[in-house]
């Protein structure tokens, strides 16, 4: 005969309603999810304000010309001119910008310390280059103006590019193995949450099982139980992790308005900004999910050791 | 229905030679569908240990345990629980959840069977009423007398006419009228069809209803016939 389950909702025979875990489970879990969340945060601030650097750093050029004022080889005025000439008729070159020599030594003085007033050495010209592309024939440029103006010294800032795409990476590598270890330790807590209320409520399994119920309908109950604590303390950690989130995407989306390609392998721009929208809803989510599975594992095991 | 081949049981486990450890020794049986048992001994016989046995609560140290055709030492756990929901238990410490009020103590076994609601309360109050417990239908165990958790403990286990319903000591903490109405409800579930074992270690208490009886002494079972 075909029999119709209408359980009571409230129906508590393992009396899982009484348990001292109601509070402080979820609030294990919120501190768990905090840290997963600012860990998160965290690597997404941190890989926007690098994108945004790299990305400004690959377009920009500085070129320095020794003996600046002096003539040209080939033309009547100074080397400086000449150099900017070049400049002015090279394809891809945005803007231009000659450092006046305060603004050189502004930059200078910091290296050079008290002595720097003392010097009496002649500075390079400093001339600042943004391009509109990076894929600009930049060996050509410099063998152009070495002809122009013998000694120039030409610096392609995207250089540094290739290390913070690295340093990008290794905030992703730490960003990831944080959620391992939050994972694990969120397993082991549930884990020993877990045998607690085993322990605790030996008598009543032992009963319950007695009369009939089956391993997996016990393990049910306390794997749903532990499921809604988890995702309760996953909301309260992602409510508080909000107003750092909040913070944190008023100061990226600036970076990372407009930008929504991939950047040297790394995440898409855009997934950043919907990564901060996702965290409070992800993480509770995840963190019930792994109490889920932890308890259904845990308790059919220990079960399976009672007569 | 139950059988037992040369079943020894030790709560030590492993070695039962040494005869002081071992609660159980060699027992021998087969109780057929519909049986009617009175199981007879002295405090520390081994009566308990045989009816928890039989209740599959525990796995023989030696020997082979079979109840409702299934062998208690290759169980699978779901198996094992469907068993269970066919056998009724009385413990002699009641059992009853704290935490559940009588009424929920009773329902259990119902709702564990996926009875629907209306029939669960229906069933359990009619069983709650004719055992005098209409007032205590929401009390908890802990506001009850010791007779009242007896009854309730009762009502739980033969509210789903289990096919084996085993007794211990059913009417320890009852008065005589108590005692009497609770035999007359076991014997009752026995004509309904159902196999009935009452351990008790009151010889007057086995004569109120003639049957067959075994005698335990130190772990040995022995049938006596019919008393």
């Amino acid at each position: 005969m075909r029999t119709i389950r209408l359980r009571p909702l409230l129906f508590d025979e393992l009396g899982l309603q009484l348990s001292m875990t109601d509070i402080a489970a979820p609030l294990l879990v919120a501190a768990i999810t905090l840290v997963a969340a600012l860990a998160v945060a965290g690597w997404i601030g941190g890989a926007a304000l690098i994108l945004h650097w790299s990305g400004g750093a690959a377009l920009a050029l500085t070129i320095q010309v020794p003996q600046a004022a002096e003539p040209a080889a080939q033309r009547s005025d100074t080397r400086l001119s000449a150099i900017r000439a070049v400049l002015e008729v090279t394809p891809g070159v945005a803007s231009t910008q000659t450092l006046s020599n305060e603004q050189v030594s502004a930059l200078l003085r910091p290296w050079l310390g008290n002595e720097f007033d003392n010097l009496n050495v002649p500075f390079p010209a400093v001339i600042a280059v943004r391009m509109t592309d990076n894929a600009a024939d930049l060996d050509g440029l410099a063998t152009r103006l070495t002809q122009s103006a013998s000694g120039t010294v030409m610096e392609d800032h995207a250089v540094w590019a290739d290390p913070l795409v690295d340093i990008i990476r290794g905030l992703r590598l730490c960003r990831n193995l944080v959620l391992v270890v939050v994972t694990l330790v969120m397993t082991a807590v549930v884990a020993i949450v877990t045998r607690w209320e085993f322990w605790v409520r030996s008598d009543v399994i032992r009963i319950i099982s007695q009369i009939g119920a089956s391993d997996g309908y016990i393990a049910q109950r306390f794997a749903l139980r532990g499921a809604s604590l988890a995702y309760i303390g996953g909301v309260i950690g992602g409510l508080l992790s909000l107003p750092i989130i909040s913070a944190q995407t008023a100061l990226v989306m600036p970076l990372i308005a407009g930008r929504a390609i991939d950047f040297a392998g790394v995440e898409a721009f855009s997934f950043l900004s919907v990564q901060f929208l996702l965290l409070p809803i992800v993480l509770p989510l995840s963190a019930a999910a792994i109490s889920y599975c932890t308890v259904q594992v845990a308790m059919r095991r220990w079960l399976r050791r009672m007569p | 229905m139950v059988r037992f081949e040369s079943v020894s049981f030790s709560y030590r486990g492993g070695n039962v030679r040494s005869g002081a450890t071992y609660a159980l020794r060699d027992v021998n049986f087969e109780l057929g569908e519909g049986s009617f048992r009175w199981l007879l001994g002295a405090s520390g016989a081994g009566k308990t240990t045989l009816l928890r046995l039989m209740s599959l609560s525990l796995q023989p140290t030696r020997g082979e345990v079979s109840v409702l055709g299934s062998v208690s030492s290759s169980l699978r756990r779901n198996v094992l629980a469907r068993l269970r929901r066919q056998t009724g238990m009385i413990f002699s410490d009641f059992g009853l959840l704290p935490h559940l009020s009588a009424f929920d103590n009773v329902a259990l076994p119902l709702r564990l069977g996926g009875r629907p609601e209306g029939q669960v309360r229906a069933d359990v109050i009619s069983m709650l009423r004719w055992l005098g417990l209409t007032e205590k239908l929401v009390s908890f165990p802990s506001d009850l007398s010791s007779g009242e958790c007896q009854s309730v403990a009762i009502a739980r286990a033969v509210i789903g006419r289990p096919r084996l319903l085993l007794a211990d000591e059913p009417t320890v903490g009852l008065d005589a009228s108590q005692s009497k109405r609770i035999i007359h409800l076991l014997i009752e579930l026995h004509r309904l069809g159902s196999t009935v074992v009452i351990a008790t270690h009151s010889q007057a208490q086995a004569n109120s209803y003639p049957g067959l009886a075994w005698v335990m002494t130190r772990g040995s079972l022995a049938e006596v016939g019919c008393l």
